[in-house]
């Protein structure tokens, strides 16, 4: 009786041994999550910023074009 | 005291020449806008006919070989590298294809009905066509 008792404390160590185990697994899982919307900030950052630039560059030949583009209509 | 001095002598001889270098290394962006300029009216005479197209990497292909000319179309792309190059550089972030990338999707949105343009997908197809993919989502 003493034994199946003893062995029955062993099992319910072991058992929440392993759920606090899992726990330490889901802090992990967790982490890049909270690091995807970062990332996604830095790209449309410097999409927004290459757009601008290439703009400045093509903005006035983008104008020129579309004015020829009328004449030859 | 003078061993410091002359240290900073050559540590300056030398910034002055990595500046002079990396100068010359970079293209003159304004002379590339002006040939640019100078070509424009080709170009777009050779888009409205169907000679030219713009492919999703921001640089023109020959359609139509009757049409064009490879030197017009290997000038202009010329200098379109020289642009992707220049940016990608500047930004530090980008390659020179990704800046071309979003210069096709400018080109894609400003270009005139009946134009060739070619997909995110690789497709081939006239603006304002039934295989146009914004026609597609309307």
């Amino acid at each position: 009786m003493r034994k199946s008792a003893a062995a029955a404390i062993a099992a319910a160590g072991i058992f929440a041994g392993g759920c606090m185990s899992v726990e330490t697994k889901n802090e992990v899982e967790v982490k890049p999550i909270e690091i995807k919307p970062m990332k996604i900030d830095v790209n449309v950052n410097v999409n927004v910023r290459v757009q601008k630039e290439l703009d400045d560059f093509f903005g006035d030949l983008d104008q020129q074009a579309q004015q020829l583009k009328e004449e030859e209509k | 005291m003078k061993k410091l001095f002359k240290t900073i002598i050559i540590a300056l001889a030398f910034g002055c020449t990595a500046l002079t270098v990396t100068a010359a290394a970079a293209p003159d962006l304004k002379s590339v806008q002006k040939s640019m300029a100078d070509r424009l009216k080709d170009v777009v005479e050779l888009k409205t006919a169907g000679g030219v197209g713009e492919n999703n990497l921001g640089y023109l292909v020959a359609r139509d070989k009757q049409k064009t000319t490879a030197e017009l179309v290997a000038a202009e792309n010329a200098d379109r590298k020289a642009v992707y190059d220049a940016l990608a550089a500047k930004d530090g972030k980008l390659t020179s294809k990704a800046v071309g990338q979003q210069r096709a999707i400018a080109i894609a949105k400003k270009a005139q009905k009946g134009e060739w343009l070619q997909s995110a997908a690789g497709e081939w197809y006239q603006k304002g066509s039934a295989a146009d993919p914004d026609m597609k989502k309307k």
